[in-house]
């Protein structure tokens, strides 16, 4: 690499259409919430990589850039992320296991704690004040302690409230605050969460996506003249911006909003995406549905969902536009990536330091293939290390060839569907139906009195109608959708009820 | 986890450094050799080089170190002790000896720099705290109190419990606090580049 980092420079304000948006997306108003200069956001930028990003937000097709931002990663957290893609290649393509506490073909899924876990647990305990507090009163040595067993585990209630609250709570005393960087976590309930990132740690998910592509047979390397990856989101208001990847030989990326209203001229949005032509797309079902019915040349290498569950038959659609692998990834915000889907089966854990648990709902860890929730523990963020943090989502751990795997994986808040009779009907037997019928997404509501709603998105929903009324033996009425957008804003939940003890 | 041994009362130990002489506060007592002695008497075990070398390390730092090894050489001869450490339960698991040196190390090097020894003696609180401390280093239970109950007390009555809490307190109310003026500032506003929606 010959280039040379460019010298720092403050980045021209360009002029902007104002956008009617309402007050409440405010901070989705043109880059205000833009704060560093070009050299702050990408510390290691080289003069490729500066002509790179430059051509991506000057492209004369190129939406409306609603913000900017980098990936702050300096020369250190470039070794450390060289060292993290060496580890992953040492690995071989064999697909996604974990780096601890896995051995390869030996059942059971739920296996013993991994050797990192018990450094963590007593790490913690000496310096994230909750634990510090909770070894105080009960008179704990940290250095003394171990097993995970031990440890309460926390929800999304214990990092409720902002750094005044929980987060305080979580982040450990002994780490330096300088690089910290606030990130969110929406769930598909509640509030937002407010959650603490460090820039390696968050570039790290970009050396676990090259290593999952490798499993599946995909070399990602940068290209030139292409994207090297696109973030897709289709909503009323989303940030977009152009970046560099500095630990991706510093090649361009963009977020991008299918939504015709962040767009200059008709047609822009599919002569940038030709145009660019994104080596990844990274996105969630609702977007990449709408991007396959897009009438774009693209040639992806693979494209990686997550979010929201992907159903059989949103990812046939995808295999059928693309003809690429298709990956499904499950994690959550404060956790990062857990596992993945490859071929629509059960979500193999992935390789980082992550120790999964499944629980049941008194905390105790249930047989391998009972369903339970799941519960993990994370030692990859330095701002945010968790000890047993319950998903809210529901799954089964089942031993695959490829490793461990979550079975039957369902959002957060699982809902029970009522029986005419009065018995409970987990969801989970709702969504294998209405998979069989071919639905791309859904949202099935439960009223008080037990009739039940469908939304149907594709698929055969008058079929689905009548399964559902056999399963169920409730009424069902149906309203098929035309797009994702009938399905609700934002993430939408597939089950809602409001039923007592259903939801 | 196994459950620690059962050693005396601390009401016994406390009446024990009541009753001990002015001379352990002696300066000019020569410490290791009374550890070394204590070693033979309570278990057999006679001190060799390398230990001995650490012993005095600890033991000869200050006028404190010296009185506060020997009041604990006192303690370890305590009669409720001395037939448990070689026959009865103090002598299982971790050796008497390492129990016996556990606790010199603990007083001498904890104990001793926020309670001084004269208090171990005159001071009713100064007793129970030594007298506490002496247990948890030898790993023994106080007699008719369980752990969570002995720990209990500890920490009500431990100084450098109480030191170690008030500490980590005021820095965590401190961090609480820089937390939020960081994440206040723009430069944790803007955001960092996202790769995956998970």
């Amino acid at each position: 690499m010959t280039d040379q980092p460019t010298p720092e420079r403050v980045t021209a304000e360009r002029a902007e259409p104002e956008r009617d948006l309402p007050d409440v997306l405010g901070e989705y108003v043109p880059r205000s919430a833009v704060a560093l200069t070009d050299a702050q956001r990408w510390p290691t930028q080289t003069v490729a990589g500066e002509r790179a990003l430059r051509a991506v937000r000057e492209h004369p097709h190129a939406p409306e850039w609603v913000h900017e931002c980098g990936d702050r990663l300096d020369a250190g957290d470039l070794a450390a992320l060289a060292d993290l893609a060496a580890d992953y290649a040492s690995r071989g393509d064999r697909g996604p296991r974990a780096r601890a506490g896995f051995e390869p073909a030996a059942p059971p899924a739920q296996p013993d704690q991994p050797e990192w876990v018990g450094a963590l647990v007593r790490r913690v305990h000496a310096s994230v004040p909750r634990y510090r507090r909770i070894a105080r009163l009960h008179g704990l040595d940290p250095a003394a302690l171990g097993p995970l067993a031990d440890v309460a585990p926390i929800g999304r209630a214990e990092l409720a409230g902002g750094a005044a609250g929980g987060l305080a709570d979580l982040v450990p005393v002994d780490v330096e605050l300088d690089r910290l960087i606030e990130g969110s976590s929406s769930g598909s309930t509640g509030s937002a969460l407010v959650i603490a990132l460090h820039p390696r740690s968050v570039a790290g998910d970009l050396m676990l996506l090259r290593h999952l592509l490798r499993g599946v047979g995909v070399e990602w390397r940068p290209e030139p003249g292409r994207l090297a990856l696109a973030s897709v989101v289709a909503q009323d208001a989303a940030f977009t911006y152009a970046s560099t990847m500095s630990a991706f030989g510093h090649a361009p990326m963009a977020r991008v909003n299918l939504d015709p209203g962040g767009w200059r001229r008709p047609g822009d949005r599919e002569a940038f995406l030709a145009a660019t032509d994104p080596q990844v797309i990274t996105t969630s079902p609702w977007p990449l549905l709408e991007l396959a019915d897009l009438d774009a040349d693209l040639h992806p290498l693979a494209v990686v969902s997550g979010a929201a569950a992907l159903t059989p038959a949103a990812r046939a659609r995808v295999r059928d536009r693309w003809g690429v692998p298709v990956l499904d990834l499950y994690g959550l915000r404060e956790t990062g990536p857990l596992a993945v889907s490859t071929d629509g089966g059960p979500h193999v854990l992935v390789p980082r330091r992550i120790h999964v648990e499944i629980l049941d709902p008194a905390g105790t860890p249930v047989a391998d293939g009972v369903r339970g929730e799941i519960v993990v523990t994370v030692d990859d963020n330095p701002y945010l290390p968790l000890l047993r943090y319950r998903t809210g989502d529901v799954a089964a751990l089942v031993h695959t060839p490829a490793g461990p795997a979550l079975a039957g994986l369902e959002g957060r808040e699982p809902v029970r569907l009522r029986r005419g009779d009065g018995a409970w009907s987990d969801c989970i037997n709702a969504t294998q139906l209405l998979q069989a019928h071919g639905l791309l997404g859904w949202r099935l509501h439960q009223l008080a009195g037990g009739d039940l709603t469908l939304a149907a998105l594709g698929g055969d929903p008058a079929a689905a109608r009548l399964s559902l009324e056999r399963l169920l033996d409730q009424p069902v009425t149906v309203t098929p959708v035309a797009t994702s957008a009938g399905l609700g804003a934002g993430k939408p939940r597939r089950y809602t009820s409001d039923l007592p003890g259903g939801a | 986890m196994t459950a620690a041994p059962t050693g005396p009362s601390v009401a016994a130990l406390m009446q024990r450094l009541a009753g001990g002489s002015p001379d352990l506060l002696d300066p000019g007592v020569n410490a290791v050799a009374l550890v070394a002695d204590t070693l033979v008497d309570t278990c057999g075990v006679v001190l060799d080089r390398p230990t001995r070398a650490l012993v005095r390390t600890d033991v000869d730092a200050t006028d404190d170190a010296r009185a506060a090894a020997a009041l604990t050489c006192w303690l370890a001869l305590a009669p409720g002790l001395r037939a448990a450490w070689s026959a009865g339960p103090a002598g299982q698991g971790a050796g008497a000896a390492e129990r016996v040196l556990a606790a010199v190390r603990a007083l001498v090097t904890e104990l001793a720099p926020s309670v001084p020894p004269r208090r171990w003696i005159e001071d009713p609180a100064g007793r129970e705290e030594a007298a506490r401390a002496f247990l948890r280093a030898a790993g023994l239970l106080p007699a008719g109190e369980s752990a969570a109950i002995a720990q209990d007390r500890w920490s009500a009555i431990s100084t450098a419990a109480r030191r170690d809490a008030e500490r980590e307190i005021a820095q965590e109310a401190r961090r609480t606090q820089e937390l939020a003026r960081r994440l206040a500032e723009q430069r944790a506003k803007e955001a960092v580049a996202q790769y995956t929606y998970v």
